[in-house]
């Protein structure tokens, strides 16, 4: 197959492009993606190439936006948004889990919500503490919506494709430290099934599941471990609902070790869920107790000498990974 | 102008909607029927004036408050008092109860229990209707208390900015409930705001069934030909508590005095036999069948049988 370099940006650009073209029923709206070409650049060529009526700019109406978006799915659309910041999903909540998740279920399958709600979260460029947080564990919590949280340009690009062609609402979780990665994408098309996690290391000391950009700072921890003889072996879920926990269990059936490692405040953070999960299926395996790295209960400080101290980085991980190993 | 065989039918439409809230007021205190019920006794002419007024393949988004609106809209009356019962002969085979009755082949999509939270869905079926180029519209149902809910307001600058085929109708009865309008609402005519949001707005009586269908026919048609929304506010008056059985004690009785007034159906008959084309015994005669056609259809509900546990797991997911 051959390969080409992307940036992950380009990466969503493209899913959106490809699936726009493919079909007309696909539209793409939110705040400044339209004229500006979105504030993170994920719709550059969009508008000029498919018109204003498929993709365009929104007033600043988080409830509107996600609740036109449920709306028109229901009518025959497949309809794309943006949530600038996750910080403002809030905002969002009652369309997607009294609206969006629960229709089909409450009316019966008489309608369904093929929409996508892409969004982003993430601390480490000083944004201080409304510009920063990752609370996709709300959205975990929602029965009838699905959760994609890609780390690689290859896994957005496959997985966006895979969520825009899904029936079902998809709340799709960028991350914007991510998308000035680099990473090698496929030039023919190629869609990533929902649900199936991905190892990207292989390894057999220890287990670390790490969601959205934790996996390259886990991948960062196994390259200093390895150097000290241990063997990590990083599993990235990409789809945080459905879970393949299977996946994650086979793994620590053979590590017997696990980390992991999630961007978010810690209690209720998803990686509790996935410690309680793998406990459930896989006690007996385990040779230590199951580690979770999250950020603390606090709000994330703006000075670039308190961030790091709410940020978990390689170094928690890795700190983390030696509590477990003697 | 009105054919007489729809003035018929809208007087018809009326009793049903009024004997099918008496009948579920009735059967939720005895405990037949389980869970809320937000009955709409004396609001009658909305519902049916409005529907009168679409297409079948025009979408409706209801309230909680809702019945006269979707049998209004021409929904099944069988299934509905099946799910109104959580039968599995009911629209949803029992999950969605009195708040999310919906049947997506009458365009009523549908009821719902958050108060402003479907006006946005109404937006998004008018955003599908204009992009592909179709002829339905859809009108948004919401009360006095639900137009101070930033739903709302944000669903309706979004489609007046975008000129969506969507209607916004404000049933205002006075109250949110417990919560007189005059210390929620910052204006006494809600339809004043329409110019805020640069659409026509306007006042009509509630209780006065062809204003009803008239105003909406203007409206809906106004949408159809592109020029976007508007603002309809009727006035009407809530002729019971809150819920079935709940309290009355802060409604001054002057209230309940005025809209016994001004009954929708009592006008209407009155209206309909002066002009001759009902005499006193055909009115009287569509009010007694109508009376016992709900009873009958309820008699049988209540006997259909219970959804199974496979319902329970169902259309968590789509396929």
């Amino acid at each position: 197959m051959k390969m080409k370099n992307k940036f992950y940006r380009q990466a969503i650009n493209e899913a959106l492009d490809e699936e726009m073209s493919r079909d007309d029923n696909v539209i793409f709206f939110g705040e400044d993606v339209g004229d500006y070409e979105g504030v993170f650049k994920c719709s550059v060529g969009l508008p000029k190439k498919y018109g204003n009526d498929r993709v365009f700019d929104t007033p600043i109406s988080e409830a509107a936006i996600t609740g036109a978006a449920v709306g028109a799915a229901i009518a025959g659309m497949r309809p794309v948004i943006e949530i600038m910041f996750m910080d403002w999903i809030g905002i969002t909540l009652d369309c997607l889990i009294n609206q969006a998740s629960l229709l089909p279920y409450s009316w019966d399958g008489q309608v369904k919500v093929p929409m996508v709600i892409r969004s982003q979260g993430g601390a480490g460029s000083n944004g201080s503490s409304q510009h920063t947080k990752s609370l996709e564990a709300w959205l975990y919590h929602i029965p009838g919506l699905k959760l994609i949280m890609p780390s690689t340009p290859y896994d957005a690009k496959g997985l966006l494709k895979a969520a825009i062609r899904d029936d079902n609402p998809v709340a799709f979780i960028e991350h914007k430290k991510l998308y000035p990665l680099e990473g090698e994408v496929p030039e023919e098309e190629y869609v990533i099934e929902i649900g199936k996690a991905d190892v990207k290391k292989e390894g057999t000391d220890v287990t670390i599941v790490a969601i959205s950009r934790m996996v390259v700072e886990a991948l960062e921890a196994a390259k200093e471990l390895e150097k000290e003889g241990i063997s990590v072996e990083v599993v990235d879920p990409r789809t945080i609902k459905p879970l393949d926990i299977d996946t994650i269990v086979e793994s620590v059936k053979k590590t017997n070790k696990v980390i992991v490692v999630n961007e978010a405040f810690r209690s209720g953070a998803i990686a509790s869920d996935i410690a309680a999960q793998i406990q459930e299926k896989c006690f007996d395996y385990l040779d230590a107790p199951i580690v979770r790295v999250t950020a603390p209960d606090v709000h994330v400080p703006f000075s670039q000498t308190l961030e790091p101290l709410w940020l978990p980085d390689k170094y928690k991980i890795i700190k983390a990974v030696k509590s477990i190993i003697k | 102008m009105v054919s007489n065989e729809l003035l018929v039918e809208m007087y018809r439409k009326m009793c049903l909607v009024r004997h099918h809230d008496i009948k579920v007021s009735d059967l939720k205190i005895q405990g037949k029927i389980k869970g809320s019920m937000h009955v709409m006794t004396g609001q009658e002419a909305i519902g049916v004036g409005v529907g009168a007024a679409l297409e079948k393949d025009d979408y409706i988004t209801s309230t909680h408050r809702g019945h006269g609106h979707v049998i209004g809209k021409g929904i099944n009356l069988e299934k509905m008092a099946a799910e109104m019962c959580g039968k599995a002969t009911g629209l949803s085979r029992g999950k969605a109860g009195h708040l999310l009755i919906a049947e997506k082949e009458s365009g009523a999509l549908g009821c719902g229990g958050i108060v402003g939270g479907l006006v946005p869905i109404a937006v998004g079926y008018a955003m599908a209707f204009k992009i592909k180029g179709s002829k339905q519209v859809s009108l948004a149902y919401f009360g006095d208390g639900a137009s101070s809910t930033g739903s709302v307001h944000e669903a309706m600058n979004f489609a007046c900015v975008r000129k969506y085929p969507v209607v916004f109708f404000c049933e205002n009865n006075e109250y949110g409930l417990t919560c007189a309008a005059w210390k929620a609402v910052s204006v006494k005519d809600i339809a004043d705001r329409a110019k805020g949001y640069g659409i026509p707005g306007v006042v009509i009586d509630g209780n006065d069934v062809i204003s009803v269908y008239e105003a909406t026919k203007e409206a809906v048609e106004r949408a159809r030909r592109g020029e976007g929304p508007t603002l309809i506010e009727a006035k009407t008056y809530r002729m019971t508590g809150s819920a079935a059985g709940a309290k009355t004690d802060y409604v001054p009785e002057e209230y309940f005095e005025e809209g016994a007034k001004v009954d929708p159906i009592e006008k209407f008959s009155k209206n309909l036999i002066e002009k001759g084309i009902l005499t006193k015994k055909q009115a009287d005669g569509i009010f007694e069948e109508t009376r016992k056609y709900i009873d009958e259809i309820y008699e049988k509900a209540l006997n259909d049988p219970d959804p199974t546990e496979d319902v329970f797991w169902s259309n968590v997911y789509a396929d």
